[in-house]
């Protein structure tokens, strides 16, 4: 069971517990805190034995498949070890084009089921990124009825909502002010949740840190593939001691307020009534 | 020439008949399980059986949403109900999990599947992928403008559906789970508990609380817009309102898309109908992402303050063409001598003045004041059963 990270720099080095390491793309990635250009990941890749993985997870509208297709050609050429998908155009013109970098579904809160992800093992593709929202059980079953390779988060804030909106620009126009932040808090009763706002619209983070390490035993009997480790908000230092933690199975209480195991050991329902 | 189809919500089977009599094209609603409205009525296989044969006598189609995103539990009992909804003769069901189109292709196959909007396609690629699975008919973001659905029809001719009219999202449908986190209530399966019209603080406190709330959707003024881009369907959200929401909608749409047709769509048509629309909705409306980039004017900032609304005055239950007295049941206040507006199938759309009212047993009152008391009243105009009467404008 491998750790990969995802690292607020580029430089890497400073995560040596690390196996692998996961990036944004810039324009198509909403979700990751830096984004890198090709140029970042040739660089990258001649410097380092670590496995490299790329997210592109923007919307993709009409305008942007010409490009993406630039993208997705430049990326095979660079024999990186993965890309993590969020829309179906990625997979559909990675099939097309004849793309043999793995593909990974990163559809956020769709890897919810073993047989959606034997649906897209069908079509070629390597892997699956869990929803953070179903528990450990839930994703034990996963793993027990496919055999594709599973990506689990285990570690940081859990991205809740995307919007095309500008959330935040939007308000204080109406507000008609003119000095703000584009990285904001939304504060409901004791609770902060971190919103920000990029050229591509809004996203909105969970007020917990999620730490799913007390698991971690269980998803490597389990035969879990890759634990994911979000360095969003948190300091190189802290970060590198969760790292160093996690590879000697240590707790992390004490380097990491405000965690929560969320959802690995809480089902959501759905009816409220009968 | 095809025309547009104009799709209704139904939430049961009383607004099901009333969404057809009023002039939808077909319905789509949700079953018990497997649909993204888990805590509306919803429809029994035996209720659903009636819907599809009710829609199939007047010559329309009706539509079965299991558009939840599966979790492992989920998948018990899931091919057996897909197999009753083919037994039955559903037109279609709206899936936004694609293990359903594996499923259908093993077990139902000729079941037609229509992609949910939950599933988020915003490009032709997307739409084609679909179109190779033999999908029939994809919903399209709601985040798509104009100029997108033109050039997504052009790419694929595929059938494509469009919302018209209704509650929009703030985020992308499907990539929310804000009411997971904030509720623990499940919004890919049907558990939504609409945060997103929750108010805030913005990091401090400030005289006006942070919102994320939206305005609704209304393309009533892009009727020719819409219909001249190639896409197939309309569709009118909310499988939640009310009867009179439905009635008042779907025959506001009917009349404009027909006008279009007919090469009659005039502004004051238009304008009419608009005010229509404004008056039965409990919050503002824009034309959202159809025609720019959604700003600041396309959301709310005052709150959850929704305007509820007591234009619905009375259903008619039945007419006596002899005695010209309609059997009305009451659903808001009016009074004798009031001027009142009724609607209706056949292009019934006139105002009277109220002359007298009676009790079943044909004791005069002054007014209806009891909620859902039957009532009768002389109307010289015929009547047709499911009639409204509602407050003139």
């Amino acid at each position: 069971m491998k750790l990969l990270v995802i690292p607020t720099t580029i430089n890497i080095k400073k995560f040596e517990n690390a196996e692998a390491f996961l990036f944004g793309l810039k324009d198509f990635s909403y979700t990751t805190p830096i984004s890198v250009t090709l140029k970042d990941l040739k660089n990258m890749k001649q410097k380092t034995n670590k496995e490299i993985f790329i997210k592109i997870d923007k919307n993709i509208f009409n305008k942007d498949i010409e490009n993406l297709k630039k993208i997705l050609l430049e990326l095979d050429s660079l024999n990186i070890n993965g890309i993590l998908f969020y829309d179906l155009s990625v997979l559909s013109l990675a099939k097309k084009l004849e793309i043999k970098t793995p593909l990974i579904w990163n559809q956020n809160f769709f890897v919810t089921n073993y047989r959606t992800c034997n649906h897209y093992e069908e079509k070629g593709v390597y892997g699956a990124v869990i929803s953070s929202e179903i528990t450990l059980q839930e994703i034990i079953e996963i793993r027990k009825n496919t055999s594709f390779k599973l990506f689990v988060n285990i570690f940081g804030y859990q991205m809740m909502a995307f919007s095309k909106r500008k959330l935040i620009t939007n308000y204080f126009k109406y507000l008609k002010k003119k000095n703000y932040k584009r990285n904001n808090y939304i504060i409901e009763k004791d609770k902060k949740f971190l919103i920000k706002e990029t050229k591509e619209g809004t996203m909105i983070l969970s007020d917990k840190i999620l730490n799913g390490l007390k698991y971690k035993k269980q998803l490597e009997k389990a035969k879990i593939d890759y634990l994911i480790l979000d360095q969003t908000m948190i300091k190189d230092k802290d970060f590198k001691k969760v790292l160093q933690a996690i590879k000697e199975n240590k707790d992390i209480d004490n380097i990491i307020s405000n965690t929560d195991t969320l959802f690995l050991d809480k089902k959501t329902i759905y009816k409220v009534k009968k | 020439m095809k025309r547009v189809e104009l799709l209704s919500p139904a939430g049961d089977l009383e607004k099901l008949k009333i969404a057809y009599l009023y002039g939808a094209d077909a319905c789509y609603i949700g079953g018990k399980e497997f649909s993204l409205r888990a805590n509306a009525n919803n429809f029994s296989l035996d209720e659903i059986k009636q819907a599809v044969d009710y829609a199939h006598k007047l010559n329309k189609k009706l539509y079965v949403t299991t558009n939840i995103v599966f979790h492992n539990e989920n998948l018990n009992g899931i091919i057996e109900y897909l197999k009753s909804l083919e037994s039955i003769n559903v037109d279609a069901i709206i899936l936004s999990d694609p293990l359903l189109i594996d499923i259908v292709k093993k077990y139902t196959p000729t079941l037609r599947i229509h992609i949910s909007t939950q599933a988020c396609t915003t490009n032709g690629e997307t739409v084609n992928y679909f179109k190779e699975m033999g999908v029939e008919r994809v919903v399209l973001a709601r985040e798509v403008s104009q100029e997108d659905m033109r050039e997504i029809y052009e790419q694929t001719h595929m059938d494509l559906e469009v919302f018209l009219h209704g509650a929009m999202c703030t985020c992308y449908s499907g990539r929310c789970v804000l009411s997971n986190y904030f509720t623990n209530r499940d919004s890919n399966r049907g558990g939504c508990a609409q945060v997103c019209r929750f108010v805030f603080d913005l990091d401090k406190k400030r005289d006006t609380k942070y919102s994320i709330a939206t305005k609704d959707l209304n393309l009533s003024s892009k009727i020719k817009e819409l219909i001249e881009t190639g896409v197939m369907s309309l569709k009118i959200e909310g499988r939640m309102r009310s009867t009179y929401y439905i009635a008042t909608v779907i025959n506001s749409y009917r009349k404009l898309i027909d006008a279009y047709y007919n090469n009659n769509l005039t502004d004051d048509l238009l304008h009419h109908e608009q005010k229509i629309l404004s008056r039965v909705a409990n919050r503002e409306s824009t034309t959202q992402y159809f025609d720019h980039q959604a700003d600041y004017n396309d959301q709310y900032y005052i709150g959850r303050e929704e305007v509820s609304n007591q234009d619905f005055l009375g259903i008619v239950l039945d007419y006596d063409r002899k005695t010209k007295y309609a059997t009305i049941e009451q659903r808001n206040y009016f009074e004798s001598k009031q001027i009142i507006n009724i609607f209706g199938p056949n292009n019934i759309d006139f105002d009277i003045e109220i002359d007298k009212i009676y009790d079943e047993d044909f004791n005069e009152l002054n007014a209806a004041r009891h909620p859902r008391q039957i009532l009768k009243i002389k109307v010289d105009q015929e009547l047709v059963k499911d009639s409204i009467l509602r407050v003139k404008f």
